[in-house]
């Protein structure tokens, strides 16, 4: 008895000591960074004067590799005589609360990514960031770089106030499962009617041949779920601006909503539709999809295709076979969901307290103008000469060091990529995948233009939209009250003013006329 | 005796003390424990009292690059709260609030009791601290370990629930994406965390009943139920009267942690409460000020609550003060 009272009390200790080692480490972990960042910086500045810079950095991401480590940072701090000192939050929440509470505290990085266009507008009114304008002609090379255009997307009342990265390309695509499909006799659907009767049959027909009724036809995470059969409509996600027959529309007002909206229904009420896309977050959904509980998915490419998760999904099954699904057909033609003409994959931006000191602002210039330069830009893309990638002519051809080791260099992309060229590069393997979804056509849409205007709140309006769409989706309310629902949102929501100013603002940049 | 004498003749000789010097004299005389007291009073006074100056935020617009003190008054003053109190999900919240909150009160009361009168009474000891144990590890798991748990056996399409009811004949039940069902998932695994953790204070407070009491009782030839109908929960009413009359105090917070991370949109019709709604609305939006309006209106609900409680409470005898 005493012995298995030693063994509890054991269990217990084990127990909180391994949570106050994990609260340690998760300490130590950002001491050492702390600890070897001004270590790493001396001996920078014993080979190149005292003109070292510290400049902090903070943005989203994963994998960074400790500073003694990292070698894209040893090369930029030798490049530009800075001490880079880079940190990474996982995910988007976490960085925007992060990013807040260092915000409110008036502990500012140097350089850091702002999350969204809503969140520039806030940081600008609340006069945090710097305005840029005067100093583009500081920052030639990386307007080469990004292109004039791009600017646009982090310009509000004609000043600049952030770098966006260079445009991205579209990634998600429904994939399918090719081997579901075989077995059941059936061809990858062309048309909305193929689609609906697909997913129907991968719930019903039991197409893992386990004698269960345990798969779902379709997946994915809220409404995005959907984006193509929008798209087979002609019209956009919920709440998206997009120019239609040259004129201006939201697609809550369009009139085709009602029809896509309609359709879905039918899909849902099949039964083939894995009912927990509302409440699948993160990647909940590529779970499914990789244990093979869903057969059709709406997902970006890398994570149903980079080696980490074929692997998976070989080891789940080794004969499940994913293929991409190019969009079905409907009525509104045939459009892979929406692209945002607006949309950035991050933009950085400067505090307006670095307006004083001079030195350290030159050299996040410097920074950026490295990164966006040849030297810079093919460092932060592939990893060093000679180690990671070796010149061919101008093709770049990886090494096996590459794979291993530069997976990280994406971080310090503050300015983007050329994205085909890149991914082509650095995903050989995926190369057909981003091709695919890279060609597909899509819905331009330019939210990312947007800035809400004041009396209006996004997040209530936001939960209003996607709580009544998902009553229609499912059923609940009848689509005859579509129409009682826009007044609703207009007259409880302030939608209205919300509209006119979107669409002021897209006229002022020269949408829709 | 003698010392409480000598302050009286000292009293009786200077009659027209001012009540601080009074004050200040009764300090120096009990200064050790005034000594011990003081860091008990500088923390509260340090990480309590002094930031309730931020509070004022809530009457201003606030502007991170002014500062508290310099950003500009909110006009009118109460634009902030009227901005709560405007919203059309104000009264829906409210009800949320205070539903999730009544009920995790209601139904958590009990189970810790209990669990702790069963340990109690549980004479195989091994037995019984192997289950203390098991019942108090979930209290340092954290929600998201929690939810990751609950998603695998209730989940509609492949929790171990629902498959069961399926082999059973049964059709899957949505748990965690019906508007029926997730309040009762809220309190059931808010209680579930919480068991054991809850258990230990009352128990606690029965190791220090008189054991003479139970010794008399049994003399009396009183049983096991009657001696813990009469002896040990008398003996900590006083407990759960001052741990009910404490949570009331936080009666507004129904657990922002549980609710953010297990929330779907397909749920906030039930779901959605004050401080997931300040969550998405103030501080993702960098309003600040909204979000200590709200802040305070909660502050002041709770103290309200408090009183009122401790006032009744002392009718039957049992307050905290």
């Amino acid at each position: 008895m005493k012995r298995m009272k030693a063994v509890s009390v054991m269990l217990t200790v084990i127990m909180i000591s391994c949570g106050v080692l994990a609260g340690c480490s998760s300490g130590n972990s950002s001491d050492k960074d702390a600890n070897n960042a001004p270590a790493s910086g001396n001996a920078g500045s014993g080979a190149s004067a005292a003109s070292t810079v510290k400049l902090d950095i903070i943005e989203t991401g994963n994998n960074l590799p400790s500073p003694d480590k990292d070698f894209i940072k040893k090369e930029i701090d030798k490049a530009i005589h800075s001490d880079l000192n880079l940190t990474v939050y996982a995910s988007g929440d976490d960085y925007k609360n992060q990013l807040n509470v260092r915000l409110a505290s008036g502990n500012l990085p140097d350089l850091f990514q702002v999350p969204d266009r809503a969140s520039l507008k806030q940081f600008v009114e609340q006069g945090l960031l710097l305005d840029l304008t005067p100093y583009m002609d500081k920052l030639q090379p990386v307007k080469d770089f990004i292109g004039d255009e791009s600017m646009k997307k982090t310009t509000m009342d004609g000043k600049a106030y952030a770098i966006p990265k260079a445009p991205n390309i579209p990634y998600n695509t429904y994939w399918i499962r090719k081997d579901w499909l075989d077995k059941l006799g059936l061809q990858p659907p062309a048309t909305t009617d193929e689609f609906l009767n697909v997913v129907k049959a991968f719930a019903e027909q039991d197409p893992d041949g386990n004698g269960k009724k345990d798969t779902t036809g379709l997946t994915g995470s809220k409404l995005s779920t959907f984006a193509p059969i929008f798209g087979a409509f002609g019209v956009a996600d919920p709440n998206t601006f997009y120019v239609k027959d040259g004129k201006l529309v939201n697609s809550l007002y369009d009139p085709a909503m009602k029809d896509a909206l309609g359709f879905i229904n039918k899909i849902i009420a099949t039964g083939g539709v894995d009912p927990e896309i509302m409440a699948n977050s993160g990647l909940q959904h590529q779970e499914k999809a990789i244990k093979g509980q869903a057969g059709i998915i709406w997902i970006d490419w890398p994570n149903l295709s980079k080696d980490q998760f074929t692997e998976q999904i070989k080891k789940v099954n080794p004969n499940a076979d994913w293929m991409q699904l190019a969009p079905p057909k409907g009525p509104g033609g045939q459009y892979d969901g929406p692209f945002d003409a607006g949309g950035t994959s991050g933009m950085y931006a400067i505090p307006k307290a670095l307006e004083n000191n001079k030195e350290k602002l030159q050299k996040v210039f410097d920074l950026l103008n490295y990164v966006s330069g040849k030297d810079g830009s093919t460092l932060v893309q592939f990893g060093i000469q000679g180690t990671h990638y070796n010149l061919e002519g101008e093709k770049v051809v990886p090494t096996e060091l590459m794979g291993k080791e530069a997976g990280f260099t994406w971080l310090y992309q503050f300015t983007g990529r050329p994205e085909m060229s890149y991914l082509q590069t650095k995903f050989a393997p995926q190369s057909k995948y981003i091709e695919f979804a890279n060609s597909q056509p899509r819905i331009q849409i330019l939210n990312g233009f947007l800035s809400n205007p004041d009396g209006y709140n996004p997040a209530d309006a936001a939960r209003f939209i996607e709580e009544e769409f998902v009553n229609f989706i499912y059923g609940k309310s009848p689509l005859d009250g579509y129409d009682a629902f826009l007044k609703k949102l207009e007259s409880t929501m302030n939608f209205k003013t919300y509209m006119d100013a979107s669409i002021k603002q897209l006229e002022e940049l020269g949408y829709g006329k | 005796m003698n010392q409480r004498a000598a302050v009286h003749s000292v009293q009786e000789t200077v009659p027209r003390r001012s009540a601080l010097s009074e004050f200040g004299r009764r300090v120096w005389r009990f200064k050790a424990f005034y000594l011990m007291l003081l860091p008990g009073l500088l923390y509260y006074i340090v990480f309590k009292y002094i930031p309730m100056y931020g509070i004022i935020i809530a009457f201003k617009d606030y502007n991170m690059m002014d500062g508290i003190w310099s950003s500009p008054w909110a006009s009118p003053w109460n634009k902030h709260f009227l901005a709560f109190f405007e919203s059309p999900y104000f009264s829906q919240l409210l009800t949320n609030t205070f539903l999730i909150s009544i009920y995790k009160l209601i139904f958590g009361m009990v189970p810790p009791i209990a669990m702790a009168l069963l340990l109690n009474e549980c004479r195989v000891r091994w037995f019984k601290s192997l289950v203390q144990t098991l019942t108090y590890m979930p209290h340092f798991l954290s929600w998201v370990i929690i939810y990751g748990i609950l998603m695998s056996l209730l989940s509609q399409s492949s929790g171990l629930v629902n498959q069961w009811l399926e082999d059973a004949g049964g059709t899957a039940v949505p748990f965690l994406t019906s508007t029926s069902y997730f309040r009762s998932i809220l309190v059931g695994s808010e209680i579930w965390q919480n068991l054991g953790w809850g258990a230990i204070i009352y128990l606690a407070a029965i190791a220090g009943i008189d054991p003479t009491l139970y010794e008399a009782a049994r003399v009396d030839g009183a049983g096991r139920m009657r001696m813990i109908w009469h002896v040990t929960l008398p003996g900590i009413r006083t407990v759960i009267v001052m741990l009910f009359i404490l949570n009331l105090g936080h009666i507004l917070d129904a657990g922002f942690e549980q609710i953010y991370i297990m929330y779907n949109i397909q749920v906030y019709a039930v779901a959605d409460i004050l401080d997931t709604w300040v969550f998405r609305t103030g501080l993702q939006q960098l309003n600040f000020s909204l979000a200590s309006a709200v802040g305070l209106f909660k502050a002041a609900i709770g103290l309200v609550l408090v009183l009122g409680s401790n006032k009744l409470a002392k009718r039957w005898g049992e307050g905290i003060w």
